[in-house]
Order: C-alpha cells, then sequence, then structure tokens
C-alpha cells in the first residue's frame, strides 16, 4: 500500500500521466477489506465512545445527554488525579531505567563474549511470555509470606517478612522490576540492531588516535545510536503510559489503591461500576496527554533529521 | 488487468463482510440444530466458582448429565473478579447463559439492571417451592412479590485451626476447642502463641480483597451495629461509635498486639503449610483445607467476641439471565438441573457451605459430612449486606482500599470511619 502511495505521488508530481480514477479504482477497492476492519474497529469505538463520554450511558437502559458533566465530575475526582499521577510517576521512573538497562543489555550482549547467544536469549525471552505468566511467576516469588524471595531472604537470617507487595514504595518497585525484566528484551533487540549498523572502522579509528573504551561509548557509540534511542524512548513512554495488566495481575492496584493506574481506573470505571460516561470521559483525557506526547516526538524526530 | 483486480478485490470484501455476519449468526443455528436434533436439551450454565469449591459444582454437573440423558449442561466457569462484568455484557451483546450463578445480595442490583428475569413460572412449572427454603436469602432476592433467584448455599466466615499446633501451644479446652470467651480471651490467646511460637503465626487472614471488609462487617454486627448504609436515603447509615470500635478491635489485632500479620494474599497456602495456628477463612475453602490438612484441622462457627453472635455471610443463588434465545425446553431443562441441585443440598455442600432448605440442613447425609456439624449452627448467626440496587460492596474496590490502608497501617481507625463513609455515600450518589 506504501509502494502504491509513494507511486502515485510521484506520477502526479511528474504530471507526466493524468489518469482518471477509474484506472485506480481496482487500488481503492483492494483497500476496501483494511478499510472495513479499521473502520468497524477503531474508527467506529473512537467516535462512539467520544459520544458516550457526553452521556450518562447506563449499560441497559436509557441513555441520557448531560454535556460535560462526565468531564467535570472526573476534574472533582481525587481517584481520577491519583490514578494518574501513579501513572505519570511509573512513566517517569520506568522510561530512563527501561531505556538505560536495554542499552547496558544490548552492550554486553554485542560484545565478543563466550556464549553471547545464550545471553541475548536469557535476556529477550521473557519477552514472549504472556502477561498471565509473568503475573503468576512473579506473585510467587514476591508473595510475603509463601514466597521464594522471602524465604531466600530468611535463610540468612532475616527475622519477620518483607511486604513486597503490600507496601506502597515496595509495591511500586516491584511493579517496575516485573516490566523491566518482562520488557527490556525489546529495547535490547533495537540497540542491537543500532550497535551492528555501526562500521567498525570508525572505533579503529578513534583507537587510533588514543582513545579509551569510555570515550569511544561516549564519542562515537551514544551519538551514532542517538536517532534510535529518541525511537525507543517515544516507545518507551507510550508503552509505560499504558500500563495495566501487570499491575491489575500482580497487586489488583493495591495496597490501598498506591499502584492503581489510570487505565485500570478506566476499566473499573467502565466494567466494575458500569460508569460508561466518566470512563469514556477518562478515556479521551488520557488519549489526549498520548496525542501530545506523540506531537512533540515527531517533532523531535522530525527536527534531527 | 484492472478490471480482473477490481472483480477480485470485491469477491475479496463480499467474502470477508459474510463471514463476518455468518459469525454473528452462530448461536441461533446452534439452537436451531438443537431443535432439529431433538435429543438433548442443551443448558449453558455460567458459575463464578473458581476457588476449591469449583471442583464439586464440576462433579455435581457430571453426575446431573449422566442421570438426565435428555438434558446437557454445559458447565462454564467465570473469573469470581470478573464474573458479573462479563455477565451484564453478555446480555447486553445478546449472548446470555441458560442459567446464571449470583450472590444474594446482589440480585437487587442484577435484576435493577435489567439483567436476570423473574422466574417464578419457571420454578412452578418444574416443582421447586420457595417455601422449602430456610433463611434470609429468599428473602433478599424477593421484589415486589416476584422470586429472581433461587438459593443453593449459605456461605459465611469460619475459625479454622491446625490441632496439633494448637495442643502444642496449649490453647484448647478438654473438648478441643480453643480457650476464649471474648475478645479479651480471644487476645491473650493468640499472644501466649505469638510469646513462645517464634515464626508461627496465630491467626491469618487475607489482608487484601474482600477478607478485611467482612471480618470487620462481622465484628461491627457483634457490637450491635445497624445497617451500614440505607438505600432508600442514598447515605451510609454507619453507627459512629460502634463503628469506631468495631474497627479498632480489628486494627489492633494487627497493629497493638500484632498477632495477624499483614500483608497475607494467599492465606490458604499460608494454612496449609502449616505457618499459621488459626485461620479465618469462608466455608468455601473447608473442602481444600481438609485435603491438604486431613485430620489435623478443626474448625468452628466465626468467633463470637462481643456478645451477640453475627457472622458475614451470603448466599449462592441460581438466576434466569435475560436471554430471548432460550426456550420454554430450555428454560425447563435449567431449572430441572436448579431442583435436583438444591434436592440434592448435601452434595453442593462437600465444598463447605451450608445448604438453603430446612431438609437438606437435617438430612442424613449432611450428618456424614466431616466437620459440618462444627459449624452448622452458623447459619443462625449469619447477618446480610442490605440489598442495594447500585453497588455490591461486598467486592468494591474503593471500598478494600479503605480496609488495606488500614491493615497496612497507613490510617487510622477513625480516618477509616471517614474514609469508608465517605466511599458509601460517593458511590451511592
Amino acid at each position: 500500500m506504501a509502494l502504491t502511495d509513494t507511486e502515485l505521488a510521484r506520477r502526479t508530481a511528474g504530471g507526466k500521466m493524468k489518469r482518471k480514477i477509474s484506472e485506480y479504482f481496482s487500488y481503492y477497492l483492494l483497500l476496501l477489506p483494511f478499510v472495513f476492519f479499521y473502520g468497524a474497529f477503531t474508527l467506529y469505538p473512537l467516535v462512539h465512545g467520544f459520544i458516550v463520554s457526553f452521556y450518562d450511558w447506563k449499560i441497559l437502559g436509557e441513555k441520557q445527554f448531560i454535556g460535560l458533566q462526565n468531564y467535570i465530575k472526573i476534574f472533582h475526582d481525587s481517584v481520577f488525579y491519583s490514578s494518574m499521577w501513579h501513572t505519570i510517576l511509573f512513566v517517569l521512573i520506568s522510561t530512563p531505567v527501561i531505556v538505560v538497562a536495554g542499552f547496558l543489555f544490548a552492550c554486553i550482549v554485542h560484545q565478543p563474549l563466550r556464549g553471547k547467544t545464550v545471553y541475548r536469549l536469557v535476556f529477550f525471552v521473557p519477552i514472549v511470555l504472556s502477561v498471565s505468566v509473568v503475573a503468576s511467576v512473579w506473585s510467587a516469588v514476591l508473595d510475603s509470606h509463601t514466597g521464594m524471595l522471602n524465604s531466600i531472604i530468611k535463610l540468612f537470617g532475616s527475622k519477620g517478612e518483607i511486604l513486597w507487595l503490600s507496601h506502597p514504595t515496595l509495591a511500586w518497585l516491584a511493579v517496575i522490576v516485573i516490566t523491566l525484566w518482562w520488557t527490556v528484551g525489546f529495547n535490547m533487540i533495537l540497540y542491537l540492531a543500532g550497535l551492528q549498523e555501526i562500521p567498525d572502522e570508525l572505533y579503529e579509528a578513534a583507537k587510533m588516535d588514543g582513545a579509551n573504551a569510555w570515550k569511544s561509548l561516549l564519542y562515537i557509540t551514544i551519538p551514532a545510536l542517538n536517532r534510535i534511542t529518541v525511537l525507543i524512548t517515544f516507545l518507551q513512554i507510550i508503552a509505560s503510559f499504558k500500563i495495566f495488566s501487570q499491575v491489575y495481575l500482580v497487586t489488583q492496584g493495591g495496597p490501598a489503591g498506591a499502584t492503581r493506574t489510570i487505565i485500570q481506573y478506566i476499566y473499573e470505571e467502565a466494567f466494575k461500576k458500569y460508569s460508561f460516561g466518566p470512563a469514556s470521559a477518562m478515556s479521551y483525557i488520557f488519549c489526549f496527554v498520548l496525542l501530545i506526547i506523540s506531537m512533540i516526538q515527531l517533532r523531535i524526530s522530525k527536527e534531527r533529521e | 488487468m484492472v478490471n480482473r483486480l477490481g472483480i477480485l478485490s470485491v469477491f475479496l470484501s463480499i467474502l470477508i463482510v459474510s463471514a463476518c455476519s455468518s459469525a454473528s449468526n452462530v448461536g441461533e443455528s446452534d439452537v436451531g440444530n438443537a431443535k432439529s436434533a431433538e435429543m438433548k436439551t442443551k443448558v449453558v450454565f455460567w458459575d463464578l466458582f473458581s476457588g476449591g469449591d469449583g471442583a464439586v459444582m464440576t462433579e455435581i454437573v457430571k453426575e446431573f448429565n449422566e442421570t438426565h440423558p435428555n438434558i446437557e449442561v454445559e458447565k462454564i466457569t467465570q473469573e469470581w473478579g470478573e464474573y458479573y462484568t462479563k455477565l451484564t455484557t453478555s446480555v447486553l451483546g445478546n449472548k446470555a447463559p441458560d442459567l446464571g450463578v449470583s450472590h444474594a445480595t446482589r440480585v437487587l442490583q442484577l435484576s435493577t439492571e435489567g439483567v436476570i428475569q423473574p422466574l417464578d413460572e419457571e420454578a412452578a412449572r418444574n416443582g421447586i417451592d420457595f417455601s422449602d427454603f430456610a433463611g434470609t436469602s429468599i428473602e433478599v432476592t424477593t421484589f415486589d412479590g416476584k422470586h429472581y433467584a433461587v438459593p443453593i448455599d449459605y456461605h459465611a466466615l469460619l475459625l479454622f485451626w491446625n490441632k496439633p499446633l494448637a495442643e502444642k501451644y496449649g490453647v484448647l479446652d478438654e473438648n478441643g476447642k480453643p480457650i476464649f470467651k471474648n475478645y479479651d480471651e480471644f487476645v491473650s490467646m493468640l499472644l501466649k502463641i505469638k510469646e513462645t511460637g517464634g515464626d508461627i503465626m496465630p491467626l491469618a487472614i487475607n489482608g487484601n480483597g474482600t477478607h478485611p471488609f467482612r471480618f470487620w462487617y462481622s465484628v461491627y454486627k457483634q457490637m450491635g451495629g445497624g445497617d451500614i448504609y440505607n438505600s432508600n436515603q442514598n447515605k451510609a447509615t454507619i453507627d459512629p461509635e460502634i463503628g469506631l470500635k468495631s474497627l479498632k478491635a480489628v486494627y489492633d489485632l494487627f497493629h497493638t498486639h500484632k498477632v495477624i500479620s499483614p500483608g497475607i494474599k494467599k492465606v490458604d497456602e499460608v494454612f496449609q503449610s502449616e505457618k499459621a495456628v488459626f485461620m479465618i477463612n469462608g466455608t468455601w475453602a473447608v473442602n481444600n483445607t481438609l485435603n491438604g490438612l486431613k485430620d489435623k484441622l478443626d474448625v468452628m462457627e466465626f468467633p463470637n467476641l462481643f456478645g451477640t453472635p453475627a457472622v458475614y455471610a451470603d448466599s449462592h443463588t441460581f438466576i434466569l439471565p435475560k436471554n430471548p434465545r432460550r426456550d420454554q425446553k430450555t428454560a425447563d431443562a435449567a431449572m430441572t438441573f436448579v431442583k435436583w441441585v438444591t434436592d440434592n443440598g448435601w452434595k453442593w455442600s462437600k465444598a463447605g457451605h451450608l445448604p438453603t432448605t430446612n431438609k437438606v440442613l437435617e438430612s442424613e447425609e449432611l450428618k456424614k459430612q466431616p466437620l459440618r456439624d462444627k459449624y452448622k449452627e452458623e447459619v443462625k448467626q449469619m447477618v446480610f449486606l442490605p440489598p442495594n440496587p447500585k453497588v455490591w460492596f461486598a467486592s468494591y474496590s474503593q471500598l478494600s482500599d479503605v480496609f488495606d490502608a488500614l491493615w497496612i497501617n497507613q490510617t487510622t481507625p477513625e480516618e477509616a470511619l471517614k474514609n469508608i463513609e465517605q466511599v458509601i455515600n460517593e458511590a451511592l450518589k
């Protein structure tokens, strides 16, 4: 499709051939299946959700137009603010951690080490696991009274349990570690691809000029990976904003709502309380935030080009 | 070339659109097949028994299907926490099951939302007599003279203990019962274990989710507290003095006397691995715990610590979700199953729950089951949450949050009381 579009643009720009729309008819027809699914599963819910956000939308029964009341309601809702704040906090902490860890792991497996394929596999493998598996494994490890981690700590003579999932700060630490373990492989692979594209001559030349490994990293590797870093960072920000399932399955948003994220709150409002109006309104506010971030990303990557 | 491409793409589009539309007809054609076959009536039955009681229901369905060649009950278990979401959306999407399960205290909300229908006609046609049932379950599921549910059990909190461990710490009397008559004695009994027990926990209870609320509610009721909200006035009506006193009593077990460790999430595992002497858990855990601990397990009613015997309870009931695709024959088949399960209520009580009919409560089959006689009397002290058309507080995350915060010592009982009222008022608004 992309090819057809560029070809189309080139031809029109060249002005060599002035074809009638009928000649492209078949191309448009080939687009139909995609447009059908995109319309049914993306555009329609998008528009419909926006409409719902202005209604008192009962799951069964009457729907009443109430203007901006849903939006006003959530701007007075302290749980909305705390959930939003938790999400932003997670983005602020997890993004640098997972991006830098991805870079470090990529550097490690890029080295001519013995058994580097094994390392690559080990770092990458968690990402192919489904979230329910990840959550089960980590719940078993981190459970305060039956978990593996506390059992090991106890072997070293510690008394009492560390409440990994029942202390607000530790629960966040757990969520970040779980997310890191689960998703770092993706960033690592992207960085690895970037590292492999840097020509060896650059390093050789630097070595001749007397640069040590640290200097090479600082003046060759990192600048060369600049574009990929921007890409990874923004992908990571968006992914981190969308955090939900691992938290919902491991801490259920607890203790006392300390790890409840915005998507969990939207889910609870919509499907536990059936308050579809406020839930849709929150979704659109959240969508707006993501949109702004995406626009910043586009602006930055354009400037760099 | 162009033409051929055009034809091809039109063909593809039609294929996809027709594939989609035929997919949505699958359900109806299934019903058609069943009708034309006239052999077996298939009943799609959804339950929420994802815990230890699930295996018992699977057995019951199997036995029913074997003894009723004309009916096939297909049981689909939804995860407890997501069950009502799925049930409601299935009705909305016209994909509802033929038969479902609901907690008695949730039935008012389901009928208000239009998810379920009254079942008097279906029950009468199939010989179900509502006057056979004992206790409050029928009362809280009957509105405007119409029955919306057929109760299958009562379930409530119990006190479990590990006999050898309790003997070791000398907390049982000559009859093998724990040595306490009131709250103070209960605390000193647990402290006795704590002082000598080292790593052994005196008492274990799940520190998150629904258990803390149920524990508090039982204590509040034992102190003589009234309804915690009024559905007609849509507001919280917690008795302030008793509310605070009861919150403090439970809080003290966690943080002043430190006889319960906070943060337990898998209380069954903790208790079955013999890390705790006592456990507060529900009737639904009896079967599983007995399989794990065998004769080491003993159990009694929820401890009466403040004079009035009372324990948080609810009742699982059969309901008919609104389902225009369910014909009379299927409805009758579903009710045949319901009648068979309630008539043989002792089978379901193998899971640990208590039966709903006096006949089964007094039956020989029930008496033969291990431990049942030790908590059978609990039926008399059960207190339900007042039914309410808007919110089911038994599983309401914002309310659980308040108790979470109290048990991890983030808030004081005073703040917790305020927060409970606020959450209830906000939810009922």
